[in-house]
């Protein structure tokens, strides 16, 4: 059972126990029923090891009375996210640590019986397994890994939705156990049907579908053969995933930092140091980059000592950002996020995953809102006032913004001859509606035109 | 060996197609449960790879029976 922390409410979809917060802490209670394997699987040094590599999500037994519920506490995630927000290679990273610990786990004795993405969480570019009570001892007759469909389901299948259909993964916010094979089928080239891995993950699954006999089969071999069935299948999972792995491709943002013709040398430069600079004078411990791109000021935050969430609207950008930060093991968390429609909260009654706001709110001490005021102003028309109290409402304290005049190149791009819709927009009237909700405590001008503001909260 | 086990796996592979056209008589659009088409095919290759280690485990078993065969002869022929 999918067991998330961003939760909000206590779950309840785990037959073995519930999660649920209170204040900063994250509790879990194990029904008395399940409480002795779930210790026996806790103590077991195979979990102890995954602990202490960060694998998995660092857990304490807090209450373990006989005959009584279980009481764990989980170290909390600085900021929990959904499937649907993460950038392909997240997909792959998490597919991979939900792999590696089964196979793992199937050589000492143990096996996961719940693999979904939704329970793996990021901790900075790291994926960590969240979901403790997944585990359990295997049965070392059976050849069978009985959460193998529910990994198809809900990591395979959408990358291969991805990759071959360019379905977007943030689709999957409205399929929570994935997709069937039917989903695909009918949309795939009759060629590739029939080449792997969409013949081991579509094609022939569809075929034996109507086969009820096999559904009903719990076969029973030799440890050596359940072991080398096991082994086997989970070989051909990896080579699935493997094959998977989403090409990267040029999108409309993923080379702006390069191609951006209205920024010279001199100007980015400006722009860099003005940044380091502001981010060193106050040394926030969590920094929020909206409109991050390929990650250029994520990184530059993350020196400074910062814990850096990084939202954009372009895959292909948040994809960039994250591989760069997991090469250099950065606290950097890219996401598929808008800052203009974030993520709604979803699941039964809208209460099982929460929305974006709801878990950025409280979190930042900084937000970066660098080259994206014009977009929201024109492209998602979202009036000034309303897009700085959402900042203030964002940021515990401090913000650097970038102002675009709008005689900038970007600014008339985005008008496409609505310019007088927007003539009252100039500087005088950013720094008056700033002024009513900020402390102005930095000023840079560009060459270019452009304008850098860092700013404190009232 | 490993040119043997391949070969094998292949024809196991074509067997497994065959059967499932030979099969194929049902209508395609009734009720099925969600994972059933992933659970079935599961079990199949399942099956494939469990008869793929015992067939392994008889051809080793075989090789080292010729192994042994051989060995007192060699060790014959070293002495004189």
């Amino acid at each position: 059972m999918s067991a998330c922390f961003p939760i909000a409410e206590k779950t309840f979809r785990d037959p073995q126990g519930r999660l649920y917060g209170e204040g900063n802490r994250i509790f879990r209670e194990v029904y008395p029923q399940h409480s002795a394997p779930v210790l026996d699987w806790l103590r077991s040094p195979l979990a102890q090891r995954w602990i202490r590599q960060g694998r998995m999500a660092s857990t304490t037994i807090v209450d373990a009375e006989p005959g009584h519920p279980i009481l764990l506490e989980h170290e909390p995630i600085f900021f929990p996210t959904y499937p649907w927000e993460w950038p392909p290679s997240q997909w792959m990273a998490a597919a991979s640590l939900t792999l590696g610990l089964c196979e793992e786990a199937v050589e000492e004795g143990f096996i996961l019986k719940d693999a979904t993405p939704l329970n793996i969480l990021f901790s900075g570019s790291r994926a960590v397994f969240v979901d403790v009570l997944s585990f359990e001892r295997r049965d070392p007759h059976s050849p069978l890994w009985i959460a193998y469909a529910q990994f198809v389901r809900t990591f395979l299948l959408p990358l291969a939705a991805y990759a071959y259909l360019g379905w977007p993964l943030s689709a999957t916010q409205q399929r929570r156990d994935g997709y069937e094979p039917a989903d695909l089928a009918p949309f795939l080239p009759i060629l590739s049907r029939w080449r792997d891995p969409l013949r081991s993950l579509v094609t022939l699954p569809l075929l034996l579908q109507h086969m009820s006999r096999f559904t009903a089969a719990r076969p029973r071999v030799s440890e050596d053969v359940a072991s080398f069935a096991l082994r086997r299948l989970l070989q051909s999972a990896r080579k699935s995933l493997h094959a998977l792995t989403p090409a990267a491709r040029a999108s409309r943002w993923s080379s702006y930092p390069e191609r951006a013709q209205h920024y010279q040398a001199a100007d980015r430069e400006a722009k860099q140091a003005f940044v380091r600079s502001a981010l060193r004078g106050m040394s926030p411990s969590h920094v929020l980059d909206v409109g991050a791109n390929t990650g250029t000021y994520s990184r530059i935050a993350a020196e400074c000592g910062a814990e850096v969430v990084a939202w954009d609207t372009d895959v292909q950008a948040a994809d960039l950002n994250w591989r760069a930060a997991h090469s250099a093991a950065l606290p950097i968390l890219p996401l598929v996020a808008d800052f203009a429609r974030p993520t709604p909260a979803a699941g039964w009654q809208n209460l099982e995953s929460a929305s974006l706001l709801d878990r950025a709110r409280g979190k930042f001490d900084c937000v970066l809102m660098l080259g994206i005021l014009h977009h929201l102003l024109v492209a998602d028309q979202i009036p000034l006032a309303a897009i700085l109290e959402q900042l203030r409402e964002l940021s515990n304290r401090w913000a650097i913004l970038e102002w675009i005049p709008k005689e900038d190149s970007q600014f008339n791009g985005l008008c496409r001859g609505r310019q007088e819709l927007y003539n009252h927009m100039n500087e005088g009237y950013f720094i008056h509606e700033l002024s009513k909700r900020f402390l102005l405590c930095g000023h840079a001008q560009l060459a270019n035109g452009r304008s850098l503001w860092l700013v404190e909260r009232i | 060996m490993r040119w043997l086990c391949r070969g094998l796996n292949f024809s196991l592979m074509t067997i497994q197609f065959l059967a499932v056209f030979s099969v194929l008589t049902r209508p395609a659009y009734a009720y099925v449960d969600p994972g059933s088409g992933l659970f079935a095919f599961q079990i199949v290759s399942t099956a494939i790879a469990g008869m793929v280690f015992l067939l392994r485990r008889r051809l080793r078993e075989f090789f080292q029976s010729l192994t042994m065969h051989s060995g007192p002869k060699r060790e014959k022929a070293a002495r004189q």
